[in-house]
């Protein structure tokens, strides 16, 4: 075997042991595990939330493993068999998952699956466009990939992630129930959810530091000249669909909680250093990210609408 | 273009490693954070350019880069230099061979393959130079962290001079090439105290790090015994030893860095100052500032040098 070919398999292993293979243990342990061991979540009837983001982890990662593929980086005969090694418990429950919660996924990457399912194949070729000079993409896509697979692992974002992905509704009434935000009402939330208090406000914080980074990215991914403009766009595209579901929330009804979180932010700073604290600005540079965002993905809307991968 | 692939560093939560996969790879390149940072983040896209410009900067491709993670806020500077002490013991001059190799017939979707271990460049893997990159409060932990093992240095030389060579096989890090990036080592001077500081990014980070009430922070003020004392007994140290290049450290500072004070310690090297950047902004390397990877670079030339020697 060649050295790029033992490098796709490097990659493979690890991109499983550090995202596939940790969201299909919580999966497992937390779901399907020892009752007894996870009664707390079952108690407080968190068990559906985090159930459903963990399948939608595991979808996100199904998907980095086709855009992996589709980047010559992956093996794919290889990639095949790992799917079916850890997709053959979850693939049966997608589809009522999807008529559910398919919401929180690109169109594009849902159809993928619904084919995959209706095929009875773990991976099907679809084109969702090809890169013509994939090789060069090597870097941002596995510096994408470490943003992301680090992101998941953060437990305040994934209280944050289910809240707004499978919760919406509750915590929307956080927000129209009381006129001046209070601590406890999320607090009540957190504890309905099973989360650790204070867990869905880190979660918006480590949300907004992932925002800015994944800003960052993008906008040096378009930058880079050494790759063709097509793949630099089609790439760009690519992940900002798979990621969608943790950083498009500005254009989605999710702008709403998480501004209203912007405004009350600074409540929840300690009182001593709440004197230090500008809450004016505090407050403006969050939305101006925020809005930085729902602009951003307006953009993109109105560029999907005309072409499409 | 050479590449560089994504390792975990077993016990080390969110810190990961760059291996390259060129083969007369003989240099570990270490980054550290600062107050507001997070392994990834602080140093976003050197992880791809170092690759893009692989050219330009040789040095890259014949390094390995591992970025540290730690909680730089919520801990004191000491523990944390002691995680770094660690970290480094890890890999340096002997990392782990898993960081280089891995073997899909061990995964559990991987029998099928007939595929054996598989690795990302061939061995000997050891490393005969160390180069450390801390940023703000990252430089701080850097310098505390040679303080100590040079303390443990200069006592053993005291008691058997005859033996200071062995002794310093026995530290190798001591022989590490220190570059900081606007380091806080002299202490933290916001202007217009932290209201100040909230326009800049990321301000989530700096708001992660008050809730957790800010244990090094108050380490980092100008007064501090701890930083007093570091820079005392690193100079004295220096003193003793001159020539030892781990208590030499190369500055950077960004022109008009709001955030620390711009000095070095008298043992140091020339500091340099870049325009247009900020406290947060001097380590991203972007396309058109290649500053921070040229500031390490510099290192290969000499190195370069030396090998030819």
């Amino acid at each position: 075997m060649n050295r790029p070919e033992e490098l796709k398999y490097i990659r493979l292993v690890r991109f499983d042991r550090t995202y596939l293979q940790p969201s299909i243990e919580e999966y497992s342990r937390t779901f399907r595990g020892s009752p007894a061991e996870y009664e707390p979540y079952r108690l407080a009837g968190a068990a559906s939330g985090l159930e459903r983001y963990f399948l939608a982890q595991l979808l996100e990662g199904y998907f980095w493993l086709a855009l992996g593929i589709a980047l010559d980086l992956f093996p794919e005969e290889a990639a095949q068999l790992l799917v079916r090694q850890r997709f053959a418990l979850v693939f049966p429950e997608l589809p009522a998952f999807l008529r559910s919660w398919g919401y929180v996924f690109d169109p594009e990457l849902t159809d993928l699956i619904m084919t995959a399912i209706s095929q009875k194949e773990f991976f099907v070729k679809v084109s969702l466009g090809e890169f013509e000079y994939p090789v060069k993409m090597a870097p941002s896509f596995q510096s994408a990939c470490l943003m992301e697979t680090r992101f998941s692992r953060d437990l305040d974002g994934r209280a944050l992630v289910t809240a707004l992905n499978f919760y919406y509704d509750d915590l929307q009434r956080v927000f129209t129930r009381v006129h001046k935000f209070d601590e406890r009402v999320f607090n009540d939330l957190e504890n309905r959810l099973d989360f650790p208090s204070g867990s869905i406000v880190r979660g918006f914080l480590k949300l907004l530091e992932h925002m800015s980074s994944f800003g960052f990215f993008l906008e040096h991914l378009v930058e880079d000249t050494s790759i063709e403009l097509r793949d630099r766009q089609l790439l760009q595209r690519r992940i900002k669909q798979l990621c969608g579901r943790r950083v498009r929330w500005g254009q989605t009804q999710a702008y709403v909680p998480l501004n209203a979180m912007a405004e009350h932010l600074h409540l929840f700073v300690p009182h001593d250093v709440r004197k230090y604290l500008n809450a004016g600005s505090l407050k403006s540079e969050i939305t101006r990210l925020l809005h930085t965002w729902r602009e951003d993905v307006s953009k993109d809307q109105d560029i999907g609408s005309t072409s499409h991968g | 273009m050479g590449h560089h692939l994504v390792a975990e560093i077993p016990g080390f939560e969110d810190s990961y490693g760059l291996i390259s996969e060129d083969p007369a790879t003989a240099i570990a390149i270490v980054f550290v954070h600062g107050f507001w940072g997070d392994s990834y983040s602080t140093w976003q896209d050197t992880q791809i350019l170092v690759d893009e410009f692989g050219q330009i900067f040789p040095l890259f491709t014949e390094s390995d880069l591992f970025f540290l993670e730690y909680d730089a806020a919520r801990n004191f500077i000491g523990p944390s230099a002691d995680k770094l002490h660690h970290f480094v013991d890890r890999l340096f001059p002997n990392p782990p061979a898993s960081l280089f190799s891995e073997d899909v017939s061990a995964a559990d979707w991987g029998s099928e393959l007939h595929v054996g271990p598989v690795s990302i460049r061939t061995g000997p893997y050891v490393y005969n130079s160390l180069i450390l990159v801390g940023h703000s409060l990252g430089a701080v932990v850097v310098r505390q962290m040679i303080l100590d093992v040079a303390t443990d240095f200069s006592e053993a030389c005291s008691i058997a001079p005859d033996k200071k060579q062995e002794f310093l096989a026995q530290r190798p890090v001591l022989l590490a090439d220190l570059r900081l990036m606007s380091p806080a080592h002299l202490g933290f001077r916001p202007v217009g105290l932290l209201g100040a500081a909230f326009s800049l990014a990321p301000m989530a980070g700096l708001l992660r790090g008050l809730l957790s009430f800010y244990r090094s922070f108050t380490e980092l003020d100008p007064n501090s015994a701890l930083l007093q004392s570091l820079r005392r007994r690193t100079e004295e140290i220096s003193r003793s030893f001159p020539g030892l290049p781990a208590l030499c450290a190369k500055s950077l500072f960004a022109q008009y860095d709001d955030l620390v004070i711009m000095d070095r310690y008298d043992c140091d090297r020339r500091v340099q100052y870049v325009a247009d950047r900020t406290h947060t902004t001097i380590c991203k390397p972007l396309r058109m500032y290649l500053t921070p990877l040229e500031f390490i670079a510099e290192y290969g030339q000499t190195y370069e040098q030396a090998r030819r020697a």
